[in-house]
């Protein structure tokens, strides 16, 4: 066995779990007696622990309330109820957008909201008080609550964590943060990189710790992984979000910085270089100051969803900060306390750098993912003695060029390395699958990124 | 030899992957005194045994040569021998992502067909994970079964022989995940439905025609499965070169290329040229694999109503 997991799947209390509404995933740390504010809503999460994972709740004054099955009508079921009790027309003639046909105020949906009323009430409030909603035909009808069902509906359902929905919430938050690494290429990194329990793989990435989570999730606790990182520490805030994994699965991590393969590659040891940190400007913060690449006249980065930053709070990146401005116990009474401390750490520090750099050492590993928004090239170069022959590496990028210089680099180089080399993207199209009106979805996500991989084989002249 | 631990140099009995540039790749079990013809010429297995996995191997007429490598399911489903169409791995990718997949899981497949899929998913779900595969083709579920076995996943493996669209698998509360690859898929998910664990998990189907997804979504949506999603993922690969590009005459004066000491005398056509690395798309690919149909089933308490509902 290689693991105790499979755990529970009954909603604990502070486990992070992934809320979810409509087409919405949030982490959030579950604390009883807490109140969460999500999505124009707040309510405390008491009547959800020690329900199956997957159990969907209705908001209304504050608190959660189980939706049971036979009420469970879900968006489809509150469209066929609502349709079919008018009477519809034949076609949209009659129809005269002139948003005078809601006979209801905004201000009165708001105060419906504000006193606690559920959505399905709310819901069916809208739908009477429009009063061309019996002119529609049933298509538009169907559309018309659909639309109004997505702005009032509060159903939301507590979900366990997995790569798949963790990758999807990244993706949709803010995917500049995680180098727009999208849920079909992440998948493809970790198979055409044969990530499996008991490999040992490294992994470079600046995707804000997903790759590393979900290469993790992959080795089940057997093997290794080796993040080099840059900066003074890697960034992982994605992996308290891999709320399933236990510590067993998380202590496969090691760490070594980028900064050091120099010292491992020319085998000299303990000549280091010490990087000259802006100060007050952490390097590990690549929304800040994007270091590794920034395009001149289009700002790469995109607005972060603000309406969830309370709760960002609650777990994840701020969490972790906030403990470490707290030491853990009583406040150093001395500068010289502190400076102990310090000290403590680096030595941990340097212990934690030597295991990884054995491992390495053996440059024998299973192989290598790199996924950052720096320039891949010579990170590919120098990565890639630390792999063993007959071993698959694995590059992506948001960019095809600077790919297309790693490809360069492969063939140029003297000693060939690389057999088979490829570079793909993918297509990754959505369906709506209606009876009647099946059809791709009209909108696609065009942008997948870029990926080279190949077979590393023994030098070889 | 496992195709789930790397090992460093081949012995007798195993199965490598030898290939040549982008020829085809073509798996072999190595045996003592065995032949392989390759386009170069022939390799003697003596030759291949005791070397490590990732060399150059030369045929015995010293012209050609061949690399020897360590079978990966990619690498499989790159070079089985096909008795059925097959998955590859763009869809496998998302296949085993969208099931969440990992070491650990219990799955059900139909069908086995050649086992391109089965090899993968085994990878993923070892050390203790296990896959239950369904064929009801008798030939291919012995090939199959035979090759998990040389493949050293036959502790992961269960290979069955059976129709499950009359039979149904025969599992109930065992599975973390079912796959379907067969005609009419939406005639087995009410039993994938039974062999799902109680505390719920993922489904999904791979059909080539619309048609197909039609049914197994009405099918889905009946028997109670949420997050119904239906998607295609193709790969488009490119080709990458360098490309010499000349770089016409436009009168004197004007020289565009960077290398100054290429360019020749301002009389003749072609002023000089430039060699720059390009991505070319590819004339034809392949256009359509299938429709993937992924789907959640909520834990069982939940979807039948029942026991824990009571507690609030
Ligand atoms: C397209 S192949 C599967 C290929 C497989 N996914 C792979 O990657 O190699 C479909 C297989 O399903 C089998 N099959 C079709 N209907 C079946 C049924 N009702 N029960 C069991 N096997 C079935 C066929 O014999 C065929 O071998």
């Amino acid at each position: 066995m290689c693991d105790d997991k499979m755990a529970s799947e009954l909603i604990e209390e502070n486990k992070v779990v992934l809320l979810h509404v409509k087409d919405i995933y949030k982490p959030i740390r579950l604390v009883k007696r807490r109140k969460i504010k999500f999505d124009k809503i707040s309510f405390v999460p008491d009547a959800a622990i020690g329900l199956p994972y997957g159990s969907e709740f209705e908001v209304a004054r504050g608190n959660l309330i189980l939706v049971k099955e036979e009420e469970r009508r879900g968006e489809e079921g509150t469209i066929s109820q609502l349709t079919e009790v008018v009477e519809s027309a034949k076609d949209n003639r009659l129809i005269v957008d002139d948003g005078l046909s809601q006979k209801l105020s905004h201000e009165e949906i708001h105060q419906m909201k504000k006193d606690g009323m559920s959505g399905q009430e709310i819901l069916e409030s809208v739908v009477q008080g429009s009063s061309s909603f019996k002119d529609r035909t049933k298509f538009s009808q169907e559309k018309y609550v659909k639309k109004k069902y997505k702005r009032h509906s509060h159903v939301l359902s507590i979900i366990k964590p997995t790569t798949r929905l963790i990758a999807q919430y990244y993706y949709a938050k803010g995917p500049s943060k995680i180098c727009h690494l999208r849920l079909d290429m992440l998948s493809q990194i970790l198979t055409l990189g044969n990530v499996h329990a008991h490999s040992r793989i490294v992994v470079m990435e600046t995707c804000q710790g997903l790759l590393t989570g979900a290469v993790l999730e992959r080795l089940g606790g057997c093997g290794q992984v080796v993040q080099v990182f840059f900066g003074d520490k890697p960034v992982r805030d994605a992996l308290d979000v891999f709320a399933h994994l236990s510590e067993r699965e998380r202590s496969v991590l090691l760490e070594y910085p980028l900064h050091r393969l120099g010292q491992l590659l020319t085998g000299e040891g303990g000549k280091e270089i010490e990087l000259q940190l802006p100060p007050g400007a952490p390097l590990e913060d690549d929304t800040e100051n994007n270091e590794g690449s920034s395009t001149r006249g289009e700002d790469i980065r995109e607005e972060d969803d603000d309406e969830f930053e309370d709760e960002e709070e609650e777990c994840g990146a701020a969490k972790k900060r906030r403990i470490e401005e707290e030491p853990a116990g009583p406040l150093p009474l001395a500068p010289t306390n502190e400076d102990e401390e310090k000290e403590r750490r680096r030595r941990e520090r340097e212990l934690l750098y030597e295991g990884a750099a054995a491992v390495l050492n053996e440059r024998n590993m299973d192989g290598l993912l790199i996924a950052c928004r720096f320039y891949p090239e010579p990170i590919l170069m120098s990565l890639i003695n630390f792999i063993g022959p007959s071993r698959p590496v694995v590059v992506y990028s948001q960019f095809q060029e600077p790919l297309v210089r790693c490809y360069q680099k492969l063939k140029e180089s003297e000693s060939g390395t690389a057999f088979n080399i490829q570079l793909s993207e993918t297509w990754l199209r959505h369906y709506q699958v209606l009876s009647g009106r099946t059809h791709p979805a009209v909108s696609m996500d065009g942008q997948s990124g870029y990926l080279l991989y190949f077979t590393t084989i023994s030098n070889i002249n | 030899m496992s195709f789930l631990k790397y090992k460093a140099a081949i012995e007798e009995g195993d199965t490598v992957i030898i290939c040549r540039g982008r020829e085809r790749l073509i798996p072999v079990i190595v045996k003592r005194g065995g032949v392989t013809q390759v386009l170069g010429g022939a390799i003697l297995h003596d030759k291949l045994i005791g070397v490590e996995f990732g060399s150059k191997v030369y045929t015995s007429n010293n012209k050609g040569w061949v690399i020897v490598l360590h079978p990966t399911p990619e690498l499989w489903t790159l070079s089985l021998p096909h008795r059925t169409q097959i998955l590859y791995s763009t869809d496998i990718s998302m296949i085993t992502m969208q099931l969440e997949l990992r070491p650990g899981s219990t799955v059900c497949e139909c069908g086995t067909g050649s086992g391109s899929l089965s090899h993968a998913i085994a990878r993923t779900i070892a050390p203790d994970g296990h896959l239950f595969t369904f064929e009801f083709h008798e030939k291919r579920s012995q090939i199959a079964k035979d090759e998990f076995e040389a493949h050293g996943l036959s502790h992961i493996v269960t290979v069955k022989c059976s129709d499950v669209c009359q039979e149904g698998f025969g599992l109930e509360d065992r599975v973390d995940a079912v796959f379907l690859d067969l005609p009419n898929p939406w005639e087995a998910i009410s039993s994938a439905k039974t062999a799902i664990k109680r505390t719920g998990g993922r489904i999904c189907s791979f059909s080539p025609c619309i048609e197909q997804v039609q049914k197994t979504c009405e099918e889905l949506n009946k028997l109670g499965f949420k997050d119904i999603g239906v998607m295609e993922c193709l790969l488009r690969p490119f080709d990458v070169r360098p490309c010499v590009f000349n770089i016409p005459n436009m009168g004197s004066n004007v020289d565009h290329s960077t290398d100054k000491s290429k360019s020749t005398k301002l009389t003749q056509p072609i002023a000089s040229s430039e060699t720059i690395w390009t991505c070319a798309q590819r004339r034809t690919i392949p256009g359509h694999t299938g429709f993937l149909t992924f789907a959640t089933l909520l834990h069982k308490d939940i979807v039948s109503g029942p026991s824990t509902v009571d507690q609030i």
